[in-house]
């Protein structure tokens, strides 16, 4: 009778345990498995996230500074901006215009008739080349026979032979007997005048051989052209175009913000005509953001003469090279004056010292080129140098973040620092906020030598905090604007900005999310 | 909590479903239980028998007790990070879940067949990829003096992998002391992902520049949908069945004595055919933001063009691929002693290999056997990763029903410093 009892005691204990067991352990399970009792505990991480890495180059920061000039690299790596004006340029073409004749003949009054060429400027033709013309005679006889006429000049030849031409003129029943000849060509005709002077020759002959003169007979030409010119070359003006050079190069300074060191003007003539000239300066002016300022150079007073080939060097040309620069000029203190624009108006003056019983020449080909130029060597001294910047931004991811920074590394080789200010616009370029009370360096200027040349890179590092109060404002920025002044070293009075140098810079966000 | 806190916090504990895989906690029970991954050859303890759902896992977190980073319900990344060695890290979850399994014996032989459902993921991770978590790559370079003289190599590995089996089995009495079983399964595949990470090195010295030398591929079927630089999208969609078929078999071998019950099992030996894709990358990426050869002259857009940089320099091969995997296999062997007719002491030994990394265990148990309804045990087991666990068994027989559990470790006696290690399993069935 106990022992069921028994058994049922022990089973109940048992399996009172075994429950309290399983319900233990099954819960043991089920603690861990309830995720959602835990969290991660706020997180500090710090991301960075590189931005953007660039760089500006010195020789870009010139492009855009004289956006209107010739950046040249010189053989020291420095950089040199050129202003070039227009090539004034007259040829023999458009100096010695070919002589029209007008249709008027010239009288052969008798056998031999001397006659002055038409010869313009204060010219003694002693050779000459003839082209691009024809000459021809005309006549009227009243011989009843036929004749034959010699025609023939002594100071002209063709070749080595003198020019001379035998005219048949028929006698055909009516009387007077007029005509003209055929026209002939004038090209490798060689002159020799005499005085500016020429004979006109002929003999009129009958059948029998008897000579006569015959009523009327004239030498006519169409024009009278040369392709070379040899003589007494005078004094003599020839007018050039005026012309003017913009400079672009101080538009973005505040007076005196740019000092360049020793920026020249520089004048260029070719010339292939063989005769002595000189500048005519009639006008050189500087025109300022104040006002037009006198270019002055002692050089002017010297006279500006040009080279030219001699006799011997016919068909070359000869270059003469006027540099006017601090040493001889005013143009440093004008130039450095805001210049915005160099006029001038040159004109040629040919054989200035009028040497007498002098030979010169002229070719076809010959003409002569002024070239104005202004240049700008890039050893400067500057201050406050503005340049800005406008991105597209979407600030909004900005909103995921909980506060952080941007940093800025710049490493520079340009002898100039940059301080900046960044601005946070809105899709109407209004200013909603800047990073910065004041501006900032970004860039440290480079280590120079004592000419001023950059040696030695140097870097700089910028953390624009990005705190968490100001994010929500940021976050609505549509645009970021980076307004940079540049600034040659205090204690520097002149760098050399060359074409190696740039500006480095690597921008990265680091900072919390939320 | 942020989307990555979400993930680091399910990869490294929400394995925390507790309820986990065969192992050999209740093996010494295998003769009068119908638990799931029983060898085959083990007659049933009745006629006819039938297995109703178990439930089996196993979680293994090789960092260290979770006291270490837990203070108050909430996870400190930072003592866990602080807490790490320099070296390869797993945590790795593994389940099933038999829906049932129905069998009957007879004088000779007896047959099963079942159905179940099979998972495991594995996450390999070292201090530098919990460090990039905890701290950021900026904040990680003040953490961690490493970081700032070289390029940290993280080479994470993530597996993961789901599928169901159709099994059936059978086993053989030679004669009263021996028998023998055998096992076939067909696999249908609901989705897997094998990543194999040669290098993934990441140097942070540089804020503003970010190199990452890089050799992985990710292979994977209807769990990755897409793997880029901004949208990573991982589901599993409708999966028809045989989309991605497999087949295991089991072979396992009994003896009975009058003392002494001896068995071992080989199991799923086997794999898995799977249609997916394949994801790689291979190279050296510098990312230094935006490059702009001349900020003067730059596109005013240029920021608003950093996204598109970055999607175009995290560019992620893909492509079709099949392949292939193997399934978890197992070699369990045990033996059990009958002391007296309420004592038994026993002893197993398990080796797990073909996927992922290999694991081996040994256990002595001891069993109480009060009366013909319940059976309790202990179980004092070593493991690879030299952790001591004690475990407690038992089953409960009311009736036709049986219901049994087992855990391998109780963390309450035994604190493990090396590792975190749980498994048990829990089952019902019916039998007569």
């Amino acid at each position: 009778m106990n022992r069921p009892q028994v058994v049922r005691w022990n089973f109940k204990k048992k399996f009172y345990n075994f429950i309290r067991h399983a319900i233990a352990i099954i819960l043991f399970f089920l603690v861990a498995c309830n995720a959602s009792d835990y969290k991660v505990a706020d997180s500090n991480a710090e991301w960075s996230m590189p931005l953007l890495s660039g760089n500006i180059k010195a020789t870009n920061l010139v492009r855009q500074t004289a956006s209107d000039a010739e950046i040249l690299i010189q053989a020291d790596g420095s950089i040199l901006l050129r202003y070039q004006g227009s090539t004034l340029a007259k040829t023999k073409k458009e100096i010695f215009l070919p002589v029209q004749s007008g249709g008027i003949p010239i009288p052969m009054t008798d056998t031999s008739t001397r006659v002055t060429l038409p010869v313009v400027g204060n010219m003694i033709i002693k050779k000459a080349r003839l082209t691009n013309g024809n000459y021809w005679f005309s006549y009227s006889h009243s011989r009843t026979e036929d004749i034959k006429l010699q025609l023939f000049v002594p100071q002209m030849k063709r070749g080595n032979q003198i020019l001379n031409h035998i005219i048949d003129v028929p006698f055909r029943g009516t009387n007077p007997t007029l005509g003209s000849t055929d026209k002939f060509s004038l090209d490798e005709i060689e002159m020799i005048p005499v005085n500016n002077q020429i004979d006109l020759r002929y003999v009129g002959t009958n059948a029998n051989q008897n000579r006569f003169k015959i009523n009327t007979l004239f030498f006519q030409f169409d024009r009278l052209d040369f392709t070379y010119l040899q003589g007494f070359i005078g004094k003599n003006v020839y007018d050039l175009k005026k012309d003017s050079i913009n400079i672009d190069l101080y538009d973005s300074f505040i007076p005196g913000a740019l000092i360049v060191d020793d920026p020249k003007v520089i004048m260029t003539v070719i010339n292939s005509f063989g005769f002595p000239s000189k500048a005519l300066i009639n006008d050189f002016t500087i025109q300022t953001k104040s006002g037009l300022i006198s270019f002055k150079s002692k050089l002017f007073d010297e006279g500006l003469l040009f080279n030219f080939p001699a006799l011997a060097e016919n068909g070359q040309s000869k270059t003469t090279t006027f540099v006017f620069d601090k040493n001889n000029s005013n143009v440093r203190d004008v130039l450095n004056s805001q210049a915005q624009r160099v006029i001038y108006d040159i004109d040629a003056l040919s054989n200035p010292n009028l040497i007498q019983d002098s030979t010169y020449f002229i070719n076809d080909n010959a003409r002569v080129e002024i070239k104005v130029g202004v240049e700008f060597p890039l050893k400067v001294k500057v201050n406050q140098y503005p340049a800005d910047k406008t991105f597209d931004v979407d600030a909004s991811t900005l909103s995921e973040l909980s506060e952080g920074s941007l940093l800025i590394e710049s490493s520079n080789t340009i002898p100039m620092s940059a301080n900046a200010q960044f601005y946070l616009l809105s899709t109407n370029n209004l200013v909603m906020d800047s990073v910065f009370t004041k501006p900032q360096l970004v860039f440290a200027a480079a280590i120079t030598n004592d000419a001023g040349v950059s040696i030695n890179s140097v870097s700089h590092r910028l953390t624009i905090p990005v705190p968490a109060s100001k994010i929500s404002i940021w976050s609505q920025a549509k645009k970021f604007k980076v307004t940079a002044w540049f600034n040659t070293p205090a204690n520097k009075n002149i760098v050399q900005i060359s074409d190696k140098d740039d500006m480095n810079i690597k921008m990265a966000f680091v900072g919390k999310l939320k | 909590m942020g989307l990555r806190f979400k993930i680091l916090f399910i990869a490294l504990s929400c394995t925390s479903i507790q309820l986990h895989a065969q192992e050999i906690g209740l093996n010494w029970l295998q003769s009068s239980q119908l638990f799931n991954g029983r060898n085959s050859a083990v007659p049933f303890p009745k006629k006819t028998v039938i297995g109703l759902p178990d439930i089996s896992g196993t979680l293994f977190n090789e960092s260290g007790s979770f006291q270490n980073w837990i203070t108050d319900k909430t996870i400190s990344l930072e003592n866990f990070w602080s807490g790490l060695e320099r070296k390869n890290y797993t945590t790795s979850v593994a389940w099933s879940v038999r829906s049932i399994f129905f069998g009957k014996k007879y004088k000779k032989f007896q047959w099963g067949i079942s159905h179940s459902i099979d998972g495991e993921s594995n996450f390999k991770y070292n201090k530098d990829l919990v460090g990039l978590f905890t701290f950021g790559n900026y904040g990680l370079l003040e953490k961690e003096p490493i970081a700032k003289n070289q390029a940290l190599s993280f080479t994470p590995v993530f597996n993961t992998t789901l599928y169901q089996t159709i099994g059936f089995e059978t086993g053989i009495f030679i004669n009263e002391q021996f028998s023998i079983g055998a096992g076939l399964k067909y696999i249908s595949g609901f989705f897997n992902t094998v990543s194999d990470v040669k290098q993934f090195d990441l140097d942070i010295r540089d804020p503003f520049t970010i190199k990452a030398t890089e050799n992985w591929t990710i292979q994977s079927a209807n769990f990755i949908n897409s793997l880029s630089f901004d949208s990573t999208i991982v589901s599993s969609g409708q999966i028809g069945f045989g989309k991605h078929p497999g087949v295991a078999f089991t072979v396992g071998i009994f003896h009975s004595g009058p003392k002494i019950k001896v068995g071992a099992q080989l199991r799923d030996i086997g794999f898995i055919n799977w249609d997916g894709d394949k994801y790689s990358r291979s190279g050296v990426t510098t990312y230094s933001g935006i490059k702009i050869n001349d900020l003067l002259t730059a596109d005013k857009n240029i920021f608003n063009q950093i996204t598109d940089t970055l999607k175009n320099l995290g560019t992620v091969m893909k492509s079709a691929a099949k392949y292939k995997t193997s399934l978890r296999s197992k070699f369990i062997a045990d033996v059990v002693y009958d002391l007296n007719a309420k004592f038994s002491i026993g002893a197993s030994a398990l080796y797990k290999f073909n996927y992922f990394d290999h694991y081996w265990k040994i256990a002595t148990a001891a069993v109480f056997s009060p009366s013909k309804i319940f059976n309790i045990g202990s179980q004092i087991s070593f493991d690879q990763v030299d952790n001591l666990n004690l475990g407690l068994f038992g089953a409960l027989k009311v009736s036709i029903i049986r219901f049994y559990g087992s855990i391998d470790h109780i963390p309450v006696l035994v604190n493990p410093d090396k590792a975190n290690r749980f498994s048990g399993n829990m089952g019902l069935a019916v039998m007569w």
